[in-house]
């Protein structure tokens, strides 16, 4: 502090304005360099019509030239980059993420209405009752597969694509008696040539060269050689805002309420698209019988789970600097060196290490003992092991914070304290302990923030398991994060919405639990001081 | 004192000695073995040349015999040559990658965190409590169940700005950035706190602007908390699984932990000595930043706790 405190009258008032002319200089290129990559952005966006991004980028050009050319807030000069950063990845996710939780999005519901509409159009394809059927030869030019088109009933030959039919002029039709073979400049595919190239034999499935925008009727190969009239199974009607099914002339209304086409019957046609439902993934948590008898138990293992292990690291933390908080102790930097090297190892990669040592059959915990245990197997055994292995994996911070606070407590506070007996023992409990708990309760707090989402350590240890039945049903060590991440990003059903509205929930009890820390964090201080 | 203490410690008749002292080296030694018992594991299974989870100790040992095996008496590189040479695990890249992102990660971070931790410690302004209390509030959101907006993004990224879009590391930095001033900025603030504001004003009396305290006072005198909050970030990288499992989810162009994680992930295929080589290695990097940031890091932290 002394040197910096001479360093600094040192400096005349002079050498600050010249310095002030080289930052001036290099606020503005700083600025400008800003400028040109929001610019460009700006402009990437605006050609890509992403219009959340384009004002997103006219707020930040605004924001970065207002803050750092006028001089007038200070405070946001400081603050700006980060916020920008915010503004994207935290609150934009965040904002997503709260919107989705009142909505159905997630497995048959990832369209919007229109997408929908198409999707189930195209998925279901029907003949034309009565239609013509024409003879096709699938052509090739430049790798692209068209279908040359003749009917039969006026000879007129044209050439399809998924833009339309276009008539080809007689003279480039090539043809073998009555037969058209092909036409100039394309190449004439048959059956072998087709189906053995994948590229061709997709492009040709693809291939529904629209017969009449009006009637939505369209060609479709029904071999190499033959194509039929087809139109979609389904037709919209924006008049009455339904589906009509062409075979049955059955009408699927739409049904603004859950997202889909719904029959009188009851009869959903899928995909349906993405809509508000309100409050329902929230009150289903607690309504539907399946989800509640995995949400209520996970709940309560979570509770225990993140205040468990805070208490447990810190324990042992707090245990471990007090044994070694003794000046006749010799050895002492070894033991300290020893005990914080769990953290600074990847702690991911040693939660597999773990994994693999109490592994029931192969582990290398089990081989010592001699005993098969079910370690990560037991229901009641692998909670056991989750908090144990992330007492390893904590103990050593709480070790370091506990000391340093130890050696930061004033030496007459301490004295008292560390005199062996009963005497000793209530000084502690009634003055130091307090004062540790003073200096280590925001990091209790922040401790038992992080995990009560913990996902990895549990995934990687016990993938949230053992399961009782399938995994859509909660695990024995599933925390709500880990639970809700297998409901929302599995391969079957995605229930997007339903997690989005947990992780509202996780949030809002993480924290209240945190604001209620904190808040009892400056009781204490108040006690203290 | 420590030199007046010593002698009558050595004096001391055996059952007071231990009643005082020894049990407190009884337990420090019990911790001691229970703190480097994985880690002795993995590196004798890395270097036991076998794939399987018991190639670190035949079967036949049994019992406290099979403590022995943590001492590894045959060194064989087998599972490191076999992950260096491996096309279907690029180690290296995963290795190249973590590395790139962890560093650009902890020293944008650090920038971006200190900057703001100045500004809410130095600075009085309207909103400094509001933005204190939001950015505590943020950083309780689970961000792990933001994926699927991370993803829709990142999708979007892809056609826009192809070079930060999903499958790109850059691409799954930024969002890593985007947590960046949740994180640190409390620590970094609570750190400032304690530095006199005397030193501010008798610089700004001396002419000095606000830029300088900034530069040339409070990051100097912050360096132990700037340590923390470098190693902290740094490691944080090391240990993600689930966002860079969707940014970057193929094992050609991965990161550390999703690329070990997969050795291991399938029941069918385990590549435990892999894994166990490829740990080790990983481990390095945080080593050498470890030890080098070791005594600052002692420091910070701890006057963190006491002053935060």
């Amino acid at each position: 502090m002394s040197d910096v405190g001479v360093a600094v009258p040192g400096r005349g008032a002079q050498a600050s304005r010249s310095d002030s002319a080289t930052s001036l200089i290099l606020r503005f290129v700083l600025v400008g360099l800003a400028d040109a990559l929001l610019i460009l952005l700006l402009a990437r966006t605006v050609t890509d019509g992403w219009w959340l991004a384009s004002a997103f980028f006219i707020f930040a050009l605004i924001a970065v030239n207002v803050t750092y050319l006028s001089g007038r807030f200070l405070p946001l000069k400081y603050l700006l980059p980060g916020i920008l950063f915010l503004i994207v990845f935290q609150l934009y996710t965040m904002g997503y993420t709260a919107f989705s939780s009142f909505t159905n999005y997630g497995t048959g519901h990832f369209l919007s209405k229109d997408g929908a509409i198409t999707a189930i159009q195209q998925s279901t394809v029907v003949p034309v009752e009565g239609g013509q059927t024409y003879t096709v030869v699938p052509v090739v030019k430049d790798g692209t597969v068209a279908m040359l088109v003749v009917d039969q009933s006026t000879g007129k030959v044209s050439i399809g694509t998924n833009d339309g039919l276009t008539e080809v002029a007689d003279a480039d039709v090539q043809r073998n008696g009555d037969k058209v073979t092909g036409i100039n400049g394309f190449e004439s595919l048959n059956l072998g040539s087709l189906t053995g190239n994948a590229d061709y034999k997709a492009q040709w499935d693809g291939l529904h060269p629209p017969l009449d925008p009006a009637s939505g009727k369209y060609l479709r190969a029904l071999s190499v050689t033959k194509a039929a009239e087809a139109q979609p199974g389904f037709v919209y009607n924006p008049a009455t805002d339904s589906m009509t099914e062409v075979a049955t002339g059955t009408e699927f209304p739409a049904d603004p309420k859950v997202g889909n086409f719904v029959s009188a019957e009851g009869k959903a046609l899928f995909p349906g698209w993405t809509v508000t439902v309100g409050l329902s993934n929230f009150t289903d948590l607690l309504a539907d019988p399946t989800l509640r008898a995995a949400f209520l138990p996970i709940t309560a293992w979570n509770f225990i789970f993140a205040f468990g292990t805070t208490i447990l690291n810190f324990s042992l933390g707090l245990m471990l600097a007090l044994v070694l908080n003794d000046r006749r102790m010799r050895g002492q930097g070894i033991y300290r060196v020893l005990l914080i090297i769990p953290y600074g190892l990847p702690g991911l990669l040693m939660t597999l290490v773990w994994k693999a040592m109490l592994n029931t059959d192969f582990g290398l915990m089990n081989q010592i003992i001699g005993v098969p245990i079910p370690w990560l197997t037991d229901p009641i055994l692998a909670k056991f092991s989750v908090l144990i292995v992330n007492l390893w994996l904590g103990f050593p911070y709480f070790f370091l914070v506990c000391s340093g606070a130890l050696t930061a407590i004033p030496e007459d506070k301490k004295e008292a304290a560390f005199v062996d007996g009963a005497s000793g023992r209530y000084a502690f409990r009634t003055v130091v302990l307090p004062l540790l708990l003073v200096a280590t309760a925001p990091l209790l707090v922040t401790t038992f923030a992080f995990n009560f989402n913990n996902y990895s350590l549990i995934q990687l240890l016990t993938g949230g398991g053992p399961f009782a039945g399938t995994f859509t049903d909660g695990g024995a060590t599933d925390l709500l994060i880990n639970f809700t991440y297998r409901r929302a990003f599995n391969e079957t059903f995605q229930q997007l919405g339903l997690a989005s509205a947990i992780a509202m929930l996780i949030f809002v009890v993480v924290g209240t639990v945190s604001a209620w820390g904190f808040r009892l964090t400056r009781r204490l201080e108040e006690i203290g001081s | 004192m420590t030199t007046s203490d010593e002698p009558k410690a050595e004096k001391m008749p055996f059952g007071r000695w231990m009643r005082l002292v020894g049990w407190r080296h009884i337990v420090a030694i019990i911790m001691c073995v229970w703190a480097l018992f994985p880690v002795l594991y993995v590196v004798a299974l890395a270097f036991s040349g076998g794939k399987t989870l018991t190639a670190a100790c035949p079967p036949d040992r049994s019992g406290l015999a099979a403590l022995t095996c943590l001492i590894p008496t045959t060194i064989s590189l087998d599972n490191f040559t076999a992950l260096l040479a491996s096309d279907q695990y690029p180690f290296p890249i995963w290795f190249r990658n973590t590395v790139i992102i962890a560093t650009v990660n902890a020293a944008t971070a650090l920038v971006l965190s200190a900057a703001a931790a100045f500004a809410f410690s130095r600075l009085r302004f309207r909103g400094r409590r509001l933005g204190l209390l939001s950015l505590m509030l943020i950083q309780m959101f689970p961000g792990v169940l933001a994926i699927t907006a991370i993803y829709v993004l990142l999708t979007k990224f892809l056609t826009v700005f192809p070079p930060i879009g999903l499958g790109s590391i850059w691409g799954l930095l930024l969002v890593y950035l985007g947590g960046a001033l949740g994180v640190n900025t409390f620590l970094m603030k609570g750190y400032f706190d304690t530095i006199p504001v005397d030193i501010d004003e008798s610089a700004r009396i001396d002419g000095a602007q606000t830029s300088r305290i900034f530069f040339e006072l409070i990051l100097r005198l912050a360096m132990p908390i700037l340590v923390v909050s470098f190693f902290v970030s740094f490691q944080s990288i090391f240990n993600e699984l689930p966002i860079a499992q969707v940014v970057l989810p193929d094992a050609q162009n991965t990161t550390l932990a999703v690329g070990l994680n997969s050795l291991v992930a399938n029941p069918l295929i385990q590549e435990w000595g892999m894994m166990a080589a490829g740990g080790v290695m990983a481990a390095i990097p945080l080593a050498i930043v470890f030890i080098v940031t070791q005594r600052s890091l002692v420091r910070g932290l701890t006057a963190g706790a006491v002053k935060g």
